[in-house]
């Protein structure tokens, strides 16, 4: 068990992160400035950080919460290293739904002179609903069909399979859809898949805050069977985890995560793949451990990922789900090289 | 170029005049909502092309601009040079927006409209869609009203109107047959008359090959794919082409056989050609095109050298 | 008559092929009857419709072609070389970094064909480099090389997008890219196209028999003296370069590449493996001329709405079948 020290540091660590982050962007900030933010009724440049980079921050850290969580349990139930928590289809089911969304609301109100053309576009405050049931209908697919009824319980490596096929289909019928829909008002579809926080406030917050709560009240209630899970599955049920009930939940609860935070900023790719492998070479040796520094590393990670988009190319904006791939896809290889011995051991074949 | 120094001098005298209409002023935008503007606005960001046009046409300077595909409105000349640059179009910089404090935000619907709540509660928003004649003509009077200048915007749409009809005067009847690509990569579009670029070429007894379409819900909808063949069949004897992207077009060897190629009439458009509602930009695009079509009876306008037509180039 | 079936299925292939020439040289702007085909597409009698047969629906007819039999056949490759039966060009992310390599390209360098192709090529193998090594490391023939080749996909797009986004270009610019089609390819792009395809078929065949050898297990491969790990890097490369080739002339087009071959397998009764390569890789590859030039003549028939470019077929209907062959294969006894 380590001492309290290093769990202390991971929170600590992701609030500091998180007010550095609150110096990046577009517009500067100052001590004061950033400070006086944090108070009440802020002014000036103050408020500006108060109301535009704040929220984006706290949306960051909790969507990065959610993609390191499911990550870490998912790379566990899977015993995959390269499992990723946007392979049950998530990524696609979600930006399916909000593209079909799009065409819908373009075909039930067609942009007519005579009639209020402010109803056939989406308010950026519809996109979590329809991307949440998306994600979710996507998942209930890809779990239904990596279903197996001899043993009554989800086969990892099915699930691996239908997950990659699934998303590769959605992926193609998206674009395509983007493509023939693009005559109509689809840039804010374009800018939601690619993963981005911008313009996200408070108010797109909370309805991520249960789906936060239950899946790491889940994940807690499942913890004893998740560290028999990393074993092989005879051992775990030697080790008396019921794995019909244990294997499902834990993978319903990571996708739930998942579902739930490409809800609010869309796919923001790597972060659930990479965030446990950093936790596990940072000492996150046991499973509560790394659970816990993933959580933390994920949330990390996509705010200072949004911080770096939105300096890079200020004015413009790198949307935050481009940083996550680019940096997170190098870091990832460079890890997964530095250790290979290692995982090839816990993995095996 | 008389007309160009005709409409102009509309401009300066409305510059000079003392600030018109009262406020506060209802106006009609493309929400087809009612949006109260309760004083005069001072500081105010043009989200749109439209926007940037209008402003610069009543001798006012925006604080703040956006680009689009990353381009800034060269044709509007150096009076931009000091606005804040917002990013692009479909997704303003909210944190310079609201640095910068406008009163007034001009934009467009088609593109800001999912955070038209962001956006109005930095500074009051109006959102003025691009389309045909008519809707620039009102979107001039809507916009000309909210920033208190009614009278001169009624004095554009009436010597816009004017010049169109002395143009049409002098223009032949049978003008040549022409085709206007927005051009994307391997894709072309062709635009059709309902759309003001092509409606204002059109009216100076220009043939639009690409027509009408009856069939859409809005202009901005009426534009045809053309696959090299089709470009091809219609072989218009004037090409204007609008490179989405910038620079050359990718060679094929279907325009070597077009006679707008062959015969020197083929022509790379500038910037204004794709976003024409504001007053300078439809002014610039009738004065030029009426010189490309017919070069004889028309003199090149003076406008920003930048923004000018060129000849079609390839890449080869 | 043991070699009949693939015979049977080799004829069939060779007559769809050529009566979707025929429909693809019919059909266009400029009207060219039957009658008159022949005498057009022989001499040069100066007209546009002539013209527009030979030099545009022709070379758009033997891109889609070349790009299909390409795309098939590495397909194919990858299937072999990794025993992974969702080998896929663009599951293994060489169409990914192809189509970042094009993007590069165009948006930096060069919009000449040539530029675009070395550069799509370049992508393409550093995309394949990238995703061997990823899975290798945790062992190639799991489910690990999907893995690795989805994440290397997800890099690259992630890339191009911010290629897109850094010249403040809107992003809609990267849907145009990722989809793919042959609206606009003529001769230049044959010319590049279609003596790498050809060399690259050419090649495979020559490889014939070793490419039997290794879709067998390692130990009979050795067993035969086979030196395992050089041929596998050899069929990998070329598989690397049929697939990037075809990616940077025509864009990433989706699933052929995993399509053609396993329709082969179940089109014929040997079960994989059984059919012998000579014959499995020409119907392989005829398979994938079949699936593009059908799916880009779907295209020019149906329009899928105003914007829509020619991959989007490919990607509607290469979906489908992606689904109906990869639920067989898992529901199968080979997993």
């Amino acid at each position: 068990m380590k001492p309290a020290i290093w769990w202390l540091t991971w929170p600590a660590g992701l609030v500091l992160l998180g007010f550095a982050a609150l110096f990046l962007g577009a517009t500067g900030a100052t001590w004061p400035d950033v400070w006086t933010s944090l108070g009440a009724d802020p002014e000036g440049q103050a408020a500006i950080i108060a109301r535009y980079r704040l929220p984006r921050v706290a949306a960051g850290a909790l969507v990065g919460l959610h993609f390191g969580l499911a990550g870490a349990i998912l790379q566990v139930v899977l015993r995959n290293p390269l499992a990723d928590p946007t392979i049950f289809g998530v990524s696609g089911g979600a930006s399916m739904a909000v593209v079909l969304a799009m065409s819908a609301a373009i075909a039930v109100a067609p942009p007519s002179e005579s009639i209020n053309v402010a109803t056939n576009y989406l308010p950026l405050a519809w996109l979590p609903p329809i991307a949440l049931s998306g994600a979710l209908i996507a998942t209930a697919v890809v779990i239904a069909l990596a279903w197996d009824h001899r043993l009554g319980t989800i086969s990892p490596t099915r699930m691996v399979l239908m997950g990659v096929v699934l998303g590769a289909i959605l992926n193609a019928a998206v674009m395509a859809l983007v493509l023939s829909l693009s005559e109509s008002r689809t840039e804010l579809a374009i800018l939601w898949l690619s993963g981005s926080l911008y313009a996200r406030g408070f108010e797109n917050l909370w309805p991520a805050l249960p789906w936060t709560v239950a899946g790491v009240a889940l994940t807690l209630a499942l913890m004893p069977s998740l560290s028999a899970l990393r074993f092989d599955s005879q051992t775990a049920q030697s080790l008396g985890v019921r794995l019909k009930l244990a294997v499902p939940l834990s993978i319903a609860g990571a996708a739930a995560l998942a579902a739930s935070a490409v809800a609010v900023a869309g796919p923001v790719g790597f972060v659930g793949l990479l965030a446990p492998h950093m936790a596990g070479w940072l000492g996150g040796v046991r499973l509560g451990e790394r659970l816990w520094a993933s959580a933390a590393i994920g949330a990390g990670l996509v705010v200072a990922a949004d911080a770096l988009g939105r300096i890079v190319i200020a004015p413009a904006e790198m949307p935050v789900g481009i940083v996550t791939s680019l940096i997170g896809a190098p870091v990832f290889a460079a890890l997964l090289t530095r250790k290979y011995r290692r995982l090839h051991a816990t993995v095996g074949e | 170029m008389r007309h160009l120094a005709l409409t102009l001098l509309a401009v300066c005298s409305a510059a000079e005049a003392p600030a018109n209409g009262s406020f506060p002023v209802s106006i009609d935008d493309a929400r087809a909502a009612d949006v109260i503007i309760e004083t005069k606005p001072e500081r105010i960001v043009a989200l749109s092309n439209f926007g940037a046009d209008m402003m610069v046409a009543l001798g006012l300077t925006p604080i703040g601009i956006t680009t689009y595909e990353g381009k800034r409105p060269v044709y509007l000349g150096p009076s931009l040079d000091g606005a804040a640059d917002l990013g692009d179009l479909t997704a303003p910089n909210l944190e310079i927006l609201a640095s910068l404090a406008p009163d007034l935000t001009i934009g467009m619907l088609h593109y800001n409209g999912p955070f038209e709540k962001e956006i109005s509660e930095i500074g009051g928003f109006l959102a003025f869609d691009a389309g045909d004649l008519a809707t620039s003509d009102e979107n001039v009077t809507q916009l000309g009203r909210a920033l208190g200048a009614s009278e001169v915007a009624a004095e554009m749409n009436a010597a816009f109107a004017e010049l169109r009809r002395s143009i049409r005067e002098r223009a032949p009847q049978d003008g040549p047959e022409y085709l206007f690509l927005w051009h994307y990569y391997d894709t072309f579009y062709a635009y059709q008359d309902n759309l003001l670029t092509t409606e204002l070429i059109s009216s100076m007894g220009a043939e639009n090959l690409a027509g009408y379409n009856d069939s859409v819900e809005t202009a901005e909808q009426a534009f045809m794919p053309l696959d090299p063949e089709e470009l091809l069949k219609f072989d218009p004897e004037v090409l204007f082409v609008f490179t989405s992207h910038g620079g050359p077009v990718k060679a094929n060897p279907v325009f070597d056989r077009m006679a707008a190629v062959q015969n020197g009439k083929a022509f790379s458009m500038g910037y204004q050609y794709s976003q024409p509602s504001g007053p300078i930009a439809r002014e610039m695009i009738l004065l030029e095109a009426a010189h490309l079509l017919y070069p004889d009876l028309f003199d090149a306008p003076e406008m920003p050298d930048g923004a000018r037509a060129r000849p079609l180039v390839f890449a080869e | 008559m043991s070699r009949s079936p693939s015979a049977v299925l080799g004829l069939g292939l060779v007559l769809a092929l050529l009566l979707l020439s025929a429909v693809h040289l019919r059909v266009g702007a400029f009207d060219t009857p039957w009658s008159a085909l022949p005498a057009l597409l022989w001499q040069d009698d100066g007209s546009a419709a002539g013209f527009a047969l030979r030099d545009i629906r022709l070379p758009r007819l033997i891109c889609a072609m070349l790009v299909g039999a390409a795309l098939a056949v590495s397909g194919l490759l990858i299937q072999i070389v990794t025993r992974n039966p969702l080998g896929d060009p663009g599951l293994t992310g060489v169409s990914g970094g192809a189509a970042f390599g094009v993007a590069l390209a165009i948006t930096l360098l060069s919009p000449a064909v040539w530029v675009v192709l070395g550069s799509g090529v370049a992508g393409g193998a550093l995309a394949a480099v990238l995703t061997f090594a990823l899975s290798h490391h945790a062992g190639m023939r799991s489910l690990h090389l999907l893995l690795a080749g989805i994440a290397v996909s997800a890099f690259f797009i992630a890339a191009t997008g911010a290629v897109i986004i850094a010249q403040r270009s809107s992003m809609q610019t990267l849907y145009f890219w990722m989809i793919g089609g042959f609206a606009g390819k003529g001769w230049p792009e044959v010319a590049l196209i279609g003596p790498l395809t050809a060399s690259g078929l050419a090649a495979s065949l020559a490889l014939g028999p070793i490419l039997a050898v290794l879709a067998l297990d390692d130990t009979v491969a050795r067993g035969v003296g086979l030196a395992t790990g050089r041929w596998r890097l050899v069929s990998a490369a070329l598989s690397v370069l049929l697939a990037a080739g075809a990616v940077a002339i025509a864009g990433p087009i989706a699933f052929i590449g995993f399509i053609a071959p396993h329709l082969v397998r179940h089109s014929t009764p040997d079960r994989a493996g059984q059919l012998a390569m000579r014959a499995f890789l020409p119907l392989t590859a005829l398979t994938g001329a079949v699936l593009t030039s059908g799916a880009d003549l779907a295209t020019r028939l149906i329009p899928f709405g105003k914007n829509a470019p020619a991959g989007i077929w490919v990607s509607v209907f290469g979906g489908i079948l992606f689904l109906l062959l990869a639920q067989r294969m898992l529901r199968g006894p080979a997993r």
